[in-house]
């Protein structure tokens, strides 16, 4: 009885799981659709057919979210892997993690409203530069964090190690601490992308509306009551995370280890 | 290796007073001293892992003041065989050579010698983790002696094995150390393996290093244990 109890639930958990992935590309070829009927009276590929064949709006926002979450989550990724390994073996250690938490405990909205006005004293609002920027400020620090726990005694040893046996601090890095981190370095890269991904307030307001980004885009349609759009927007913001997480699942899933 | 008068403190704490001695080339001096007694922080200060306050280190003739880990030629090896967990047993063999700019095809030929001298021949290919414990020792020291370093710290080397195994080892140590002409520093806690190993032998007790001219003296120093040792199967036969 209780293995059949268990079983159910699991099952109920996958369907709940996997509803967004039928869902939201089902209702993306909704046509006419009027209350009170169950179901669209027509079904479409117009929506599809305009994101594949034109590139119109939502196209160009996909690309554009994808530019921005690549680069944001490999400057997280690198960046934080660097700046961790400092915090971790200094005598601020405690002092630094504190500092790289503040950021990642303040509402996005807030914190870009706080930071709007040096943006646009330093030219960077509504540019991509300064919504990667703003990006980095959560992200990086979650990256610290997150890299935190990999530089322990035994990194520090293997890095000592190869010192001794007369490699340069850059060929250690390169030969040594690269490839250990490769799998630290994957999931880390995977959480930053879909922090990027699915970033809503510091974008919004630091972005000024001119960066408009998938995220965007999907709220932008909600509002305007365009459900077929919206859920054509969402069905491709679904998308990478889902793949990054199909490709580094033996990473994500399993328990990282040296 | 000669050190003059290398002093070491942790704030108030003094760890190393005063250590002068000379070691000869292809020798090894086995340093002999409880945990605390300040021998890891002796070992990591010639590695250049750590800075003495004051002092200097002669190596080949060489001041190492101010030279950095990588261009000192001092191999610091500890109680764990720390080998590069992604690289096989060959790859951790060959690092050393790698990054000396060593032609592949030598670096080739001097892994293959070096395994088989470890008696590894057919282990090469393997992972760190698909080794036992004392085939990991012997990577980790073919991995330091390959590259002829000018002095071999290690750092209680055989502690982790089980006691068959580091009776193993300590021959492999010391048959390695001979055919390779390797200037070892050897600290252990234990009397029978610092005298086995060791062409020369001190001892070290709160930061001071006693060195002795030969092995009659070490065993006759009561700090040692040696007396006790010698008294106690003498006691043991005669019952």
């Amino acid at each position: 009885m209780h293995r059949r109890k268990t079983y159910a639930s699991l099952v109920v958990s996958i369907i709940l799981a996997a509803l967004p992935y039928g869902i939201l590309p089902l209702m993306s070829f909704f046509g006419r659709w009027h209350f009170p009927a169950l179901l669209p009276e027509t079904w479409t590929f117009q929506h599809w057919g305009s994101f594949l064949h034109s590139q119109g709006a939502v196209g160009a926002s996909f690309l554009l979210s994808l530019g921005i979450a690549t680069c944001t989550a490999t400057l997280a990724s690198t960046g934080g892997l660097l700046l961790s390994r400092a915090v971790s073996y200094s005598s601020f250690r405690q002092g630094g993690l504190f500092f790289s938490l503040l950021p990642v405990t303040m509402s996005p909205v807030l914190f870009a409203t706080i930071l709007l006005f040096y943006f646009q004293v330093a030219g960077l609002a509504g540019t991509l530069a300064g919504v990667i920027l703003a990006q980095m400020l959560i992200a990086l620090p979650f990256a610290i964090i997150y890299f935190h726990s990999f530089w322990s005694e035994r990194i520090l040893r293997l890095e000592q190690l190869s010192a001794t046996l007369g490699s340069t601090p850059v060929h250690t890095y390169r030969y040594i601490i690269w490839p250990v981190a490769r799998p630290f370095l994957l999931v880390c890269f995977f959480q930053t992308f879909i922090i990027s991904w699915l970033e809503y307030g510091l974008t919004s307001v630091i972005g000024t509306g001119q960066i408009q980004t998938l995220t965007l885009k999907v709220f932008l349609y909600i509002q305007e009551s365009n459900p077929s759009m919206a859920a054509l927007s969402a069905t491709l913001l679904i998308l990478p995370p889902a793949i990054l997480l199909f490709w580094n699942r033996r990473f994500v899933f399993k328990e990282v280890s040296l | 290796m000669e050190l003059k008068h290398i002093s070491k403190s942790f704030g108030a704490q003094q760890v190393l007073t005063d250590i002068s001695l000379v070691l000869e080339e292809g020798h090894t001096l086995a340093v002999l001293g409880k945990s605390g007694c300040g021998k890891t922080t002796l070992l990591r200060i010639i590695a250049g892992l750590e800075l003495a306050d004051n002092g200097e280190i002669w190596l080949n003739g060489k001041n190492m003041s101010g030279v950095a880990v990588h261009k000192r030629n001092a191999v610091y090896l500890n109680q764990e065989p720390l080998l590069f967990p992604h690289m096989t047993a060959s790859a951790n063999i060959a690092y050393g050579l790698e990054v000396r700019g060593v032609p592949a095809s030598d670096i080739r030929r001097q892994t293959e010698q070096m395994l088989a001298e470890l008696g590894l021949e057919d282990q090469g290919h393997k992972r760190p983790h698909q080794l036992s414990g004392g085939q990991r020792q012997r990577v980790s020291f073919g991995r330091a002696m390959i590259i002829h370093p000018s002095v071999l710290l290690l750092d209680e080397p055989f502690g982790n094995l089980d006691p068959d195994t580091r009776k193993q080892m300590q021959e492999l140590f010391m048959r390695l150390s001979t055919a390779h002409r390797i200037t070892s520093l050897l600290v252990t806690h234990d009397l029978k393996e610092a005298i086995l190993t060791g062409q020369q032998t001190a001892f070290m007790e709160s930061g001071v290093l006693t060195m002795y001219p030969d092995t009659g003296a070490f065993l006759s120093d009561p700090r040692t244990g040696g007396q006790d040792e010698m008294a106690f199967w003498k006691k043991y036969n005669q019952s």
